[in-house]
């Protein structure tokens, strides 16, 4: 049970660091009987002491698994999980998509990145490059673009289209909020 | 008499039954594509809330809760794929229906069962919240913190199999509660001179990350789900269908009624309990399984029971059963309201306007649930990767339009992947999500009752409802831990073995 304990012992170090944040507040002239800095700092020693019993129940489990070696079909369910990388790299490639779609928000603005992540997402999600997925890409981010700026008001960063002046072309007066 | 007329003024002269037919047609339609769940659904709706009046933003969740419970049904019959994990045992029985080409049938007895069992839910909560909401009268500053206490070690300790690792999610969930500027002191906490940390991180955020982006990056590796047939109708069930599934629809309703009131019970295991009495009750035990309606009627009376009687404890303790209870109890504190015993006393116009929108959220399924059909066909037959692409502009897009906020965007980001890499560790998710919702209450509770005391602890065992609730938390704790080795030890597993990672599709409901 390695994960555990190497869980335990992250969760220990974030647990200490957070509790020795707490206790480095500043005092407030506001402060009562109990500083802003009391309920951090008893989360910390309560997140410590669970770390810790983490870290304890990963060794004991691996000291009783050592043992009984007949019981490592189970453990090979738990390893199978962590270390299912064709998963994890689905993940984090979809992942990747999200983050780049949040860097080119603003410069590329609401409707154009909309397009962008659908038509994205899509190949990667394993639809072929064509004019189906582009056109899905479009009247998906047109209808996202109509419903979150046209009908519920919402300002969404409009990025190279208002440097074309697109806006005054396809701005209607609809706005709800 | 009172509450019935705030409730049918609250459905006359406001939005509310719009809202009601709306969340439950969302509701159907997220409960219908598998990878979304009644609590994503809810979660995707949850910033499109914000502004609303917070009865009609209610009565909009709690409603996408009750038609996600039937729409889970609707892939679980037709492409063997339970749309939520409510609906795993619903696939037994209505997917061999199915293939005896009676597909209609099993959806027509899913639907009706779940309107009687969710009918009969709301008529319980009704009954029983404003009893319960008497107690508030002995509810004090510590009461309150030892209430909050006692929810979120209910949580953590019936997390599965993670009694530990469901405490170390519910501290990280306080943790992450205490960031911002302390609104008692003004002192900056764990801000690191962000300043969009300085209002705190919005629980609505770490729910949206933790449900919505880990499971499309669960989903991500998982290849499309089946076609579903665009001919399939909806057949409700016959008198005498009606005759033979009477019983497992009362069995189904009972156990969804006791699950729906213990926090931690949940949707899921009602299903799978009621499915196992109406086998053993049943004159035909050996049909379960070969498609026998009764088997469908069970879990789907059950499920729906939960998703009303599962209000008693979110409203009156603000304590959650499951996923889906805790984004309404997001919502609440969304809207300012705060769940507990006082939520009757100083809002009777939100609770009877809520009721009054679920029972025309329940009955309305009979109709949404047919029309809605072929809609969600539509949509289960679509390719995946074009939905998960939907999905993700629906949650950008929707987090965006809270606080035209990028950074909010990075943060929902972060939880995704701490989520993922929480499932994958076997870390629930549950507690985090509590414990964020509630820390706040906690914290300031905790606070206003040290001050009472100068600074004295006892208070907290000087107080008798405290002391009583501290009690039970301790023995609830203790009987986890007990039960759980005295299990490992039938089983030949160590004593402390951990918990198994979540699996795939295994998402709190």
């Amino acid at each position: 049970m390695f994960k555990d304990i190497i869980c335990g012992c992250v969760l220990l170090a974030l647990s200490v660091g957070y509790y020795l944040t707490a206790t480095a507040f500043p005092k407030s002239a506001l402060d009562t009987s109990v500083s802003a800095s009391a309920f951090p700092e008893m989360i910390g020693v309560i997140g410590a002491f669970f770390s810790v019993l983490l870290i304890a129940q990963g060794v004991w489990s691996a000291s009783a698994r050592r043992a009984r070696p007949a019981s490592a079909g189970a453990e090979a369910t738990d390893d199978d999980a962590l270390t299912d990388w064709p998963r994890h790299k689905a993940a984090l490639g979809l992942l990747v998509i999200m983050c780049g779609f949040l860097l080119l928000l603003e410069p590329l603005g609401y409707p154009v990145a909309l397009a962008s992540l659908i038509f994205v997402v899509a190949i990667y999600l394993g639809m072929p490059i064509g004019l189906k997925t582009a056109s899905v890409a479009i009247g998906g981010a047109l209808f996202f673009w109509l419903f979150f700026v046209q009908f519920l008001g919402i300002h969404m960063p409009m990025g190279i289209l208002e440097h074309l002046g697109a806006l005054d072309v396809v701005s209607w007066p609809v706005h709800a909020a | 008499m009172h509450g019935l007329e705030i409730a049918l003024h609250t459905l006359f002269t406001t939005p509310a039954i719009f809202y009601a037919l709306f969340g439950v047609a969302w509701g159907i339609v997220g409960g219908a594509l598998p990878g979304l769940s009644a609590s994503i659904s809810m979660a995707l709706l949850l910033p499109l809330t914000f502004g609303m009046d917070p009865t009609m933003a209610i009565i909009l969740l709690a409603s996408t809760y009750v038609g996600a419970e039937y729409g889970g049904s609707i892939p679980a019959i037709l492409i063997r794929t339970p749309g939520t994990s409510a609906a795993v045992t619903t696939v037994l029985d209505g997917y061999e229906m199915h293939r005896q080409g009676r597909s209609g049938e099993a959806l027509g007895i899913s639907l009706m069962a779940g309107v009687v069992g969710g009918v009969i839910g709301m008529v319980l909560v009704v009954a029983l919240t404003e009893p319960l909401a008497h107690v508030s009268l002995f509810f004090t500053a510590p009461a309150y913190f030892a209430l909050g206490i006692f929810g979120l070690s209910l949580i953590a300790a019936l997390s599965d199999g993670a009694i530990i690792k469901g405490f170390l999610s519910a501290v990280v969930g306080l943790a992450i509660a205490t960031v911002g500027v302390d609104p008692l002191s003004g002192v900056q906490r764990f801000t690191f001179d962000s300043v969009d940390l300085m209002g705190g991180i919005e629980p609505i955020l770490i729910m949206m990350g933790m449900f919505a982006i880990t499971e499309l990056m669960v989903q991500a590796s998982q290849k499309n789900w089946a076609k579903a047939s665009v001919r399939t109708r909806i057949v409700l069930p016959s008198l005498k269908l009606w005759r033979r599934i009477s019983l497992p629809t009362f069995i189904g309703t009972t156990i969804g009624t006791l699950d729906g009131l213990t926090p931690g019970g949940g949707s899921t295991l009602a299903s799978f309990l009621s499915y196992n009495e109406a086998k053993r009750w049943s004159k035909h035990p050996e049909e379960f399984g070969k498609g026998s309606p009764e088997g469908i009627a069970a879990p789907e009376a059950a499920n729906n029971t939960v998703a009303a009687t599962a209000l008693i404890p979110t409203l009156t303790f603000g304590i959650p059963s499951s996923g889906s209870t805790a984004v309404l109890l997001g919502g609440l504190i969304l809207h300012g309201l705060e769940p507990g015993p006082l939520l009757l006393t100083k809002n009777p116009d939100f609770v009877y306007g809520l009721f009054g929108g679920l029972f025309v959220a329940n009955i309305s399924q009979l109709l949404l649930g047919i029309v809605m059909l072929p809609p969600c066909i539509w949509l289960v037959n679509r390719p995946k990767a074009y939905l998960t692409a939907i999905i993700i502009c629906l949650i950008a897009s929707g987090i965006y339009s809270l606080n035209a906020s990028i950074a909010d965007m990075w943060i929902v980001l972060g939880a995704g992947v701490i989520g993922y890499a929480m499932r994958t560790l076997g870390f629930p998710i549950l507690p985090l999500v509590l414990a964020l919702v509630l820390g706040g209450i906690v914290e300031r509770n905790y606070r206003r009752s040290i001050d009472l005391s100068y600074g004295d602890p006892m208070i907290f065992l000087q107080d008798p409802v405290s002391a009583g609730l501290l009690g039970l938390t301790v023995f609830f704790v203790a009987l986890s831990i007990f039960l759980r080795l005295r299990k490992n030890a039938r089983e030949g597993k160590p004593l402390v073995a951990s918990a198994a990672p979540q699996g795939v599709s295994e998402i709190a409901n």
